[in-house]
């Protein structure tokens, strides 16, 4: 009897946790409130000593040279004299955009609620969206006013806004946002900016407004292509298209919001130099270019020519001559002059495999375009790059920038999905413990034949047998069941890459983070980031194609919130059991650099001014001499040794190779499809745009990441590369347990050009 | 048949085969050092190189069999390195020396093999019959492997690398040890399997034979690609560097020494009436070079220059060094 009652109390036990576990899996939660903290943006940013007039050559430290540092102001002033004059004749600035994607997607539209003024609740919502059909995030401009006069006090109100509606492509994307605001006690006005996630070419963003959670039923309805042109900003919108007899806009000062919200939508603007000029560093469109540019993207500086360059450079050289400290600019210049007329522009495009009506665009202008080839050049900033030249640019601009789009610099593919999800997975988890279960079968075996038949048998009741065997079955199945569960625990792993790109000269930082997470039982609090991050999930599913997202059934696939600084994704992004892949673009402010102090032939004092460790550092000064660090913690000073030649290659390649994204070959599917096209937008995208000769499946920041370390495994001067720990502030999920991550650390010296005369 | 036809598997390249700065060291011997070339969809490309050259390696590399110490290979678009699995699905690789079971039958091998690259079903049984008919194979379905010969083995293994249906075959030194028939079948097959869109990489010592068969070779020695484009613009790279024969009536002698005077002539040698030399310049200037001996009254009977076959070539761009 007492092993009858022990073995029934066992089941009931095993019983219980099963049903426990279920039920957790539905409804309970792990998790607190994750400390996630957004490096926030300082005012004193130096950007205009970066994205300068003035072109620095590849590998030199910073976006580009201090203008206040590097040409004297005489000729700073011809320099902006001579820009402005071109300004004259190309106005502010000209987003560019693959020629293929067409529409009035840069136009600024609204929506006023109620619709019907007569009816409302004493308020008015004003609504305006900028580039809100792609995939990206969508910003938007609310602002509510009290039709009633002030507020007699706080209100809170609560806008749901959703992407991916009926009519969107596909329409299983459907993403709702929640935006919460107060309307304060003694204002009648309250406006804001918000930018909201949207996975979908969106045919609209629905809006309903809700007072004190309930919802105010007149306040709802749909910003598209219908709704209001509110006129104030109007970019270019098919920059290939005849009808457009010019494609340039003038840019005015309301123009702000419409002006960050296309640096954050495009992959490259076009801009004068004397615009660039007249800019200021702590400016929002200072900081808009710099972001656009840490983040991947381009851009084109018109009114820098081979005529003002040689002026300037013959300046510098003189000002060499007779004042020791202008030996390093002139230097730079010389430099410069070797790279002028890059051979790869011209290799671009010859290999533009552009659509018939931007070829028929490109072949027109050919001759010029490749005539301006000598008075253009570029020089890549962390994963973006700066291409300066004069005159024609804006003829050439479409063939240099056409391989871009948002979609490739970002390397993430929400449409349809994109098989890079299989290279960064979490190997060993929510796979079927298949020994254990083998184990488990064992022992049914022995117990329900051998077992139970003589324990059965010699007690002289035979017939139990019939009632021990689907018991033991039952029994063996939940233990399966139950241990298929438990095995990978209850709680939250990840996997993060994290790629970080510093400009020395400002210390600002562009990232990309990877991550995958595993969640034993889905985190309540969902997944929390930052909210200025641009979160994109991986969906990926190998029978998804695109016959079928045509017919796909609407669907939400979940919904996200922003509360204080952050937004949440709720936990339907990550259920439980489940590999769910994030990328996240990011941009940090003022994070330190890696300084040289010093330098000779034998060794090299390196200052480490971040806030993290830096492991495996490689640094490359002016010189060319390359230093190695096994590892250098935050704040602190090492003396570094030379290594040289093919060493110096070698352990560039290891790096790359030993955090290699590469799928574990046990997630390896598709038994009948082993060449079975692969077909994600990115890949279709790179097709078309770039004729494969530069592949960007994983984005800017990967290929960036992969040229500097695989590809070409050399560092420019003044570059520097090591790992380091992944931030605490990437990973979304309060209490999450970090394996086989990596994080990439890339980027320019700071202060470097003074150590060069070391 | 039309089923080996590979479909367009990645929209994103049109060079199936594609090594960027490639390298890799074992040690301080650079078996790979610095290769870079890239073959169009559909086309023969021939590597070329002595034993040691590094052919081997960086065919091993694309086959996702060795990592590069840093560059990377791509095969139809995807990095052996980070995509080694699409790679596989995608490639073919025939080795120089390949396992068989000696107890397994042809159709038993194949099956297996089929079954590995998750062929299932009806589909698996129509690419059996396909690819034993393609190789000539039918009739040997239930041989054992043991008693096949060399040249029945490497059709067997070619089947093997079709099985699954690869957009890029790899076959390192196919035609070796075959005779000449099973040579000429073999490189039948493979341009025949050009011409249905496969992207082939062929190594092989047999250097005629690939002249005949490849769009476009590569020349590698000591881990370093010393030439590369279409055979006949590295004939005609070379052409430059021509021999000549001249048979000269009476005069042999004082033609010869006129001869060594001349800065577009070295190793001249004469033979009785005829005399070999190097000739370093286009036709237009070996024409103005016969000429000339006329003018100079060197009786000029008969002239011959040897247009440079692709051993020619590999002789004179390889310096015979191994690693």
């Amino acid at each position: 009897m007492n092993r009858r009652g022990t073995f029934g109390r066992s089941v009931r036990c095993l019983l219980l946790t099963c049903v426990w576990v279920l039920a957790a899996m539905d409804g309970f939660a792990v998790g607190g409130d994750p400390q996630v903290q957004g490096v926030k943006a300082s005012p004193d940013d130096n950007i205009f000593g970066d994205v300068e007039v003035v072109y620095q050559s590849p590998g030199q430290p910073g976006i580009g040279l201090n203008a206040q540092r590097a040409i004297p102001t005489s000729q700073r002033n011809f320099l902006r004299n001579q820009a402005l004059r071109q300004s004259d004749r190309f106005d502010w600035f000209h987003p560019i955009h693959n020629g293929r994607l067409q529409a009035a997607r840069f136009d600024t539209y609204g929506l006023s609620l109620p619709q019907d003024k007569k009816a409302g609740a004493g308020i008015t919502l004003d609504a305006f969206v900028d580039c809100w059909m792609d995939p990206g995030y969508v910003v938007l401009r609310t602002r509510l006013s009290s039709t009633t006069g002030v507020s007699s006090s706080d209100q809170t109100f609560t806008l749901k806004c959703a992407t991916g509606i009926a009519g969107s492509y596909p329409q299983d994307r459907r993403i709702v946002t929640d935006i919460a605001f107060v309307l304060p006690q003694g204002k009648q006005t309250v406006t804001d900016i918000h930018r909201i996630p949207n996975y979908s070419i969106t045919a609209g963003i629905e809006l309903s407004l809700f007072r004190d959670g309930q919802p105010l039923p007149e306040y709802s309805g749909i910003i598209d292509r219908t709704g209001n042109y509110t006129g104030g900003f109007r970019v270019l919108a098919d920059w290939t298209s005849a009808q457009r007899k010019s494609p340039f806009v003038r840019w005015r000062e309301s123009d702000l919001d419409s002006f960050e919200a296309v640096c954050r939508s495009v992959p490259t603007i076009q801009i004068s130099a004397g615009e660039l000029e007249r800019f200021d560093a702590s400016t929002r469109e200072g900081r808009a270019v710099r972001d656009l540019v840490l983040r991947g993207g381009r851009v084109l500086v018109d009114g820098m020519g081979l005529q003002l360059f040689e002026e300037v450079r013959a300046a510098h050289l003189r000002a060499a001559i007779e004042t020791p400290t202008e030996i390093g600019n002139a230097k730079v210049f010389e430099q410069i002059a070797e790279d002028l007329a890059d051979p790869k522009i011209e290799r671009t495009l010859q290999s533009l495999d552009l659509d018939s009506q931007a070829t028929q665009v490109v072949s027109s202008r050919s001759v010029v375009s490749f005539n301006c080839l000598d008075s253009m050049f570029r020089r890549r900033v962390g994963p973006g790059q700066i291409l300066l030249g004069e005159g024609d640019v804006n003829r050439v601009a479409n063939s240099i920038t056409a391989a871009g789009t948002p979609m490739l610099n970002r390397g993430v593919d929400p449409i349809i999905g994109d098989s890079r999800f299989r290279n960064w997975l979490i190997a060993g988890v929510a796979q079927p413990p298949v020994y254990t279960f083998m184990g488990l079968l064992t022992v049914f075996v022995l117990l329900v034949g051998p077992v139970a038949y003589r324990k059965s048998m010699k007690s002289g009741r035979g017939y139990l047998i019939f009632a021990i065997a689907p018991l033991l079955a039952a029994l063996t199945t939940v233990s399966m069941f139950a241990y298929g569960i438990i095995a990978d625990g209850f709680g939250t792993v990840a996997r993060v890459r994290q790629i970080t790109f510093v400009d020395g000269a400002s210390g600002d930082a562009g990232e990309r983070i990877k991550s995958t997470y595993f969640a034993g039982i889905r985190p309540r609090d969902g997944l929390r980031f930052d909210a200025d991050d641009e979160v994109y999930p991986t969906f990926y599913d190998e029978k998804r194609t695109w016959e079928s997202i045509g017919v796909a059934a609407s669907d939400t696939v979940g919904t996200v919130r922003f509360e204080g600084g952050d937004q949440i994704f709720s936990a339907d992004f990550l259920p439980s059991r489940q590999q769910r892949q994030f990328v996240v673009l990011r941009n940090r402010r003022q994070m330190g650099g890696l300084e040289l102090q010093s330098a000779t032939n034998a060794s090299a004092v390196l200052v480490n001014r971040f806030s993290f460790p830096l492991r495996r550092l490689l640094v490359k000064d002016l010189q060319g001499r390359v230093w190695q660090v096994d590892e250098i913690p935050a704040g602190a000073s090492v003396t570094a040794p030379p290594v040289s030649g093919n060493l110096v290659s070698k352990m560039l390649g290891s790096l790359y190779n030993d955090f290699r994204p590469v799928a574990e070959s046990s997630t390896s599917r598709g038994r009948k499809s082993t060449n079975r096209v692969v077909r994600d937008l990115i890949a279709e995208l790179n097709g078309k745009s770039s004729n494969g000769q530069e592949l960007l499946l994983d984005g800017v920041f990967e290929n960036e990441l992969d040229r500097i370390l695989k590809i070409e495994a050399s560092l420019a001067p003044g570059q520097y590369v090591a790992i380091s720990d992944v931030s605490p502030d990437v990973v979304a999920v309060a209490d999450t347990e970090l394996v086989d991550s990596v994080r990439y650390v890339i980027g320019t010296l700071v202060d470097a050009p003074e150590n060069a005369g070391e | 048949m039309n089923d080996l036809l590979a479909p367009a598997v990645h929209p994103g390249t049109d060079h199936c085969i594609e090594l960027r700065r490639l390298h890799r060291f074992f040690g301080d011997t650079r078996a790979v050092d610095d290769v870079s070339f890239a073959v169009r969809r559909g086309h023969v490309f021939g590597y070329i190189g002595p034993n040691g050259a590094g052919k081997t390696t960086s065919m091993r590399i694309l086959a996702t069999l060795d990592l590069p110490s840093y560059g990377d290979a791509y095969v139809d678009g995807f990095s052996v390195i980070n995509d080694p699995e699409w790679v596989r699905k995608r490639l073919g690789f025939m080795p120089d020396s390949f396992g068989t079971y000696r107890d397994v039958s042809c159709g038993e091998y194949l099956d297996f093999f089929a079954r590995a690259y998750g062929l299932l079903g009806p589909h698996r049984d129509r690419r059996l019959k396909e690819v034993l008919a393609f190789t000539g194979a039918e009739k040997m379905i239930d041989k054992p492997i043991r008693g096949l010969s060399k040249g029945m083995k490497q059709r067997l293994c070619l089947g093997r690398a079709l099985i699954h249906d690869p957009a890029v075959m790899i076959l390192d030194e196919p035609a070796a040890g075959l005779d000449p028939r099973a040579r000429i079948d073999l490189r039948r097959m493979i341009r025949d399997l050009a011409n249905r869109g496969k992207t082939i990489l062929v190594s092989s010592h047999i250097l005629t034979e690939l002249a005949e068969m490849c769009d476009s070779v590569g020349i590698i020695e000591q881990g370093r690609l010393l030439a590369t484009g279409s055979v006949e613009d590295i004939q005609k790279q070379q052409e430059e560097n021509r021999e000549l024969v001249l048979r000269v009536l009476d005069q042999t002698v004082a033609a010869a020494d006129h001869l060594r005077t001349l800065d577009s002539v070295t190793h001249v040698v004469r033979d009785g009436e005829k005399i070999r030399l190097e000739f370093h310049g286009d036709l237009r200037q070996q024409a103005e070079l016969i000429a000339d001996l006329n003018t100079r009254g060197f009786l000029v009977a008969e002239a011959s220059s040897h247009k440079k076959s692709l051993e020619d070539v590999f002789l004179q761009v390889t310096e015979g060094l191994v690693q």
